[in-house]
């Protein structure tokens, strides 16, 4: 009955006022106990957050810094076969040619030589004088071998002479290296006139090389009466500073024409 | 005799870094050196090192790499390590002068020793082009890597032959 009382009256919301005095306070309470136990679950819960939140942090940065990695491989690839595709133009252009690719691994130590040092030798098939090429034009030409490497010495170094003629002009000539790796042409004829620009291609004169390989342009004439013949700064064609593969000419065969020139001694 | 051992192997790193990395950084036509700066630092850190044998391994390690002959590179090489040595003798109260002198002194010895060859060998070197262009720049360039590779050599030697320390 007495039950059954008090559901009536709280129904009724008589007892509302007397409920309110008395929950008031117990919420009250329960609220300022809830606001000291969360400021203490914060308190506690929080730093392993942070932890947790730092791990992640150094998960997604070793991430980042994988696919950083993985992007500069691939950037890294990516320009390696643009090199390779430009050197696979360059030998389709000569199907006459057979190549051997390779890639440029040093330089000579010494400041006044221009060598490279390729990473391929005598057991794929390189041989001492073969010629060495870019898609862009002649390199040099092969100066030692080693089973797994060679040395090739560019058009740049004081040593090389290499005989050229004008692409649209009958002149033959030579162009030689320095030490500084500046190449001038020599040994053309007073009478030949020739201008800047004009293009340079191998002439096959002396058998070190192919004939019609190009190599350089000329940059500036120097022209003086008193000398027997013109010189003319040459810029090469291959930016020797950017090589990074090259191709050597496998099936050219130098001729040695030593023994048939004239003993002046 | 340990030394000499490891001296192998650091002074093939030391060349395989010059042909790949150092002999690329040009100014003007000049290069730096590493494998002299080893040379001469190692000489001046280490007192009773076997100086002699660094820049025998050294020139015969570089001879590999280059176009230059053998006698040139042993000549350039042991040819630092005497010129440190000297130094070091010279100036024994201050070993950042006696490595200084002998960075400068010995990149002078190896500019002549390569001219010489190169005129051996019947290549025309014109003489003031070199020094202005070859010359000139790798001294600076070998000035500024002088301290980084004596350091390095400093840690390296110090972890090869680890010296008792005598305390008063």
């Amino acid at each position: 009955m007495v039950v059954v009382g008090l559901i009536f009256l709280a129904l009724s919301g008589i007892l509302r006022p007397i409920l309110g005095m008395v929950m008031d306070p117990f919420i009250a309470f329960q609220r300022w106990t809830s606001e000291r136990f969360m400021v203490l679950y914060d308190f506690f819960t929080l730093p392993r957050d942070v932890t947790e939140l730092l791990q992640r942090n150094a998960q997604l940065e070793n991430e980042v810094s994988n696919l950083q990695s993985q992007v500069i491989q691939l950037q890294e690839q990516l320009r390696e076969t643009e090199v390779l595709y430009s050197l696979l133009d360059f030998a389709r252009a000569r199907p006459q040619d057979q190549y051997v690719a390779a890639a440029v691994i040093g330089q000579d130590p010494s400041p006044f030589l221009n060598y490279i040092i390729i990473d391929r030798g005598s057991d794929d098939g390189i041989r001492y004088g073969m010629p060495v090429v870019t898609q862009q034009g002649l390199v040099g030409r092969v100066d030692a071998v080693t089973s797994s490497a060679a040395r090739v010495q560019l058009i740049t170094d004081s040593g090389s002479v290499v005989n050229v003629k004008f692409q649209n002009k009958s002149e033959s000539a030579q162009i030689k290296g320095s030490v500084t790796g500046e190449v001038t042409l020599d040994m053309l004829s007073q009478t030949a006139t020739i201008d800047a620009g004009e293009i340079l291609l191998t002439s096959g004169l002396g058998g070190n090389y192919p004939v019609d390989i190009l190599v350089g342009q000329i940059v500036r004439v120097e022209r003086s009466a008193n000398n027997l013949f013109q010189s003319a700064v040459v810029q090469p064609v291959v930016d020797f500073k950017a090589m990074r593969a090259v191709l050597i000419i496998t099936n050219f065969e130098r001729t040695n024409i030593q023994p048939l020139l004239p003993d002046l001694g | 005799m340990g030394q000499l051992i490891i001296s192998v192997p650091l002074f093939f790193i030391f060349s395989v870094i010059q042909s790949v990395a150092i002999s690329r950084i040009e100014i003007i036509a000049g290069t730096g050196d590493i494998v002299l700066l080893a040379i001469i630092a190692w000489t001046i850190i280490d007192e009773d090192g076997n100086y002699l044998g660094w820049g025998i391994i050294a020139g015969f390690l570089i001879s590999i790499l280059s176009s230059l002959p053998l006698a040139a590179t042993f000549a350039i090489y042991l040819g630092c390590a005497l010129t440190a040595k000297i130094a070091t003798r010279i100036f024994w109260q201050s070993p950042i002068l006696s490595l200084f002198s002998s960075v400068l002194i010995s990149s002078i010895i190896k500019f002549f020793i390569e001219m010489i060859t190169l005129q051996y060998m019947g290549i025309a070197v014109p003489f003031f082009l070199s020094v202005t262009s070859i010359l000139f720049p790798t001294i600076v360039i070998n000035l500024f890597l002088t301290f980084p590779v004596y350091v390095l050599m400093g840690d390296i030697s110090r972890w090869i032959s680890p010296k008792d320390e005598i305390y008063a």
